[in-house]
């Protein structure tokens, strides 16, 4: 579900816990580089977003379940994780505010 | 010891759970798009081996010796059968396959078969006693088996069961749990140049886990939690290839993953799709190589598997998503 202005995303919870920052969206046409401590948001799993992940905050996954490679890795690491939040790379602006409140199931996009 | 019929009930459930959870865009490519091209002569040749190997007083334990760990058997089961189906192999000979693998898996296990108490307990495991564990430095303890979770899925695409098993919790005198990560055959110089690869053969670690941190292990090995498994942590041992291993040398062995992975996986995303699925057939054939090998014969993938993967072309039907109902047709038609 979708809500204007402040946009709340909702998916399923892979790994509980809250987490703030700037957005990363992952994707062809992103060749900025990655930032520690920015939220990765990615259209499914990959090894190369995989490894971005040693430096995210949280990562928010469009696709795939919970045995998606990308989640198991990020439950290994402790951060926060949410998967099927659906339409999330276009939904979510490289480089816009994001919360991630994996325990409620939200995103929030905050601008 | 469950009957048949049980047997595969059994099994068809534990498939609903796997497939329902599973990731369904695979990296490198959809496997499902691409397993028509060389999966019914790998059944083929497996069931043949299987056949030649089986004794019906010793089968299960011999077959169960060869792929040593349960999850390893497990997973071998569904792309058998998805080449038996393409060979229109009578069903009775596709349930007596999974039968039997699931027979061996049993002689493995010390718990339920299917894990439904959410354990998979393995009848001889390695736990360190207490006081060679360490405490602390949780952090990098879960960042090494994540880096070694991105290492295996790149050297093994989807077919990282070949190299990875996880057992437990096994839960202890103080109410703890314990968790056992075995990554195995980690430099597979069949698959890749040794340059890709990492020069160690085998990398365990045992993490001792509150039991808030409620971890379960399905029989596909699979590792669901609900609590944080690094703020859970209460103590670890790593060996590398048998020897006892520090933070120091731990933290190198995540650059050193690191690295490879980046190289592997890069290579690959250059692939086009013919190389990715003439890999995976690589990959295939390796999962089943110590089957193949016990009979003196070559484990090699057939030439003319390439050949008709090169003049093939991906199922555009089976490069969608299937849904809960499709997956649980599926599931019936096999098994």
């Amino acid at each position: 579900m979708i809500v204007d202005n402040n946009k709340t995303l909702q998916g399923i919870v892979i790994n509980p816990g809250v987490y703030k920052g700037k957005a990363y969206v992952a994707g062809p046409d992103n060749d900025r580089p990655f930032d520690k401590g920015d939220i990765l948001v990615i259209p499914h799993s990959n090894p190369k977003y995989s490894l971005m992940l040693l430096d995210a905050g949280a990562l928010v996954c469009e696709s795939g379940a919970v045995m998606a490679h990308i989640c198991i890795v990020a439950g290994e690491i402790g951060i926060p994780c949410m998967t099927q939040v659906n339409d999330a790379t276009k939904a979510i602006k490289d480089g816009s505010y994001i919360e991630v409140h994996a325990d409620q199931g939200e995103v929030l996009v905050v601008g | 010891m469950l009957d048949n019929e049980e047997l595969l009930k059994g099994y068809r459930e534990s498939l609903k759970v796997a497939w329902g959870y599973n990731d369904y865009e695979d990296w490198p490519l959809r496997i499902s798009s691409i397993m028509h091209l060389f999966t019914d002569v790998f059944a083929k040749e497996f069931i043949e081996d299987l056949n030649a190997i089986w004794d019906e007083e010793n089968g299960p334990q011999q077959l169960a010796q060869i792929f040593e760990y349960p999850g390893r058997l497990f997973r071998l089961i569904d792309v058998v059968i998805f080449g038996l189906r393409r060979a229109r192999t009578p069903l009775e000979e596709q349930r007596q396959f999974v039968v039997r693998m699931l027979r061996a898996a049993h002689t493995l296990k010390a718990g339920d078969l299917f894990n439904k108490n959410g354990a998979n307990l393995l009848i001889h495991p390695d736990i360190p006693p207490k006081s060679s564990r360490k405490q602390g430095d949780s952090n990098l303890i879960h960042k090494l088996q994540a880096a070694l979770f991105m290492y295996t899925e790149a050297i093994l695409f989807r077919g990282h069961d070949a190299v990875k098993t996880v057992h437990g919790p096994y839960i202890t005198a103080d109410n703890t749990a314990i968790v056992i990560r075995e990554f195995h055959n980690l430099s597979p110089t069949e698959l890749w140049p040794s340059s890709l690869l990492i020069n160690h053969k085998k990398i365990t670690t045992v993490c001792e886990y509150m039991t808030s941190a409620e971890v379960k292990v399905d029989c596909y090995d699979h590792i669901y939690h609900s609590g944080k498994l690094n703020q859970s942590l209460l103590s670890w041992h790593v060996t590398i290839d048998g020897e006892s291993v520090d933070t120091e040398q731990i933290s190198a062995f995540v650059d050193a993953l690191i690295a490879k992975t980046r190289q592997v996986s890069g290579i690959v995303d250059e692939w086009t799709w013919q190389q990715k699925t003439e890999k995976y057939a690589d990959i295939f054939w390796f999962r089943k190589s110590p089957l193949r090998e016990l009979r003196g014969l070559s484990s090699k993938v057939p030439d003319h598997v390439y050949e008709t993967i090169r003049n093939g072309k991906p199922s555009e039907i089976r490069s969608k998503c299937l849904s809960p109902r499709e997956v649980a047709f599926l599931i019936q038609l096999g098994v």
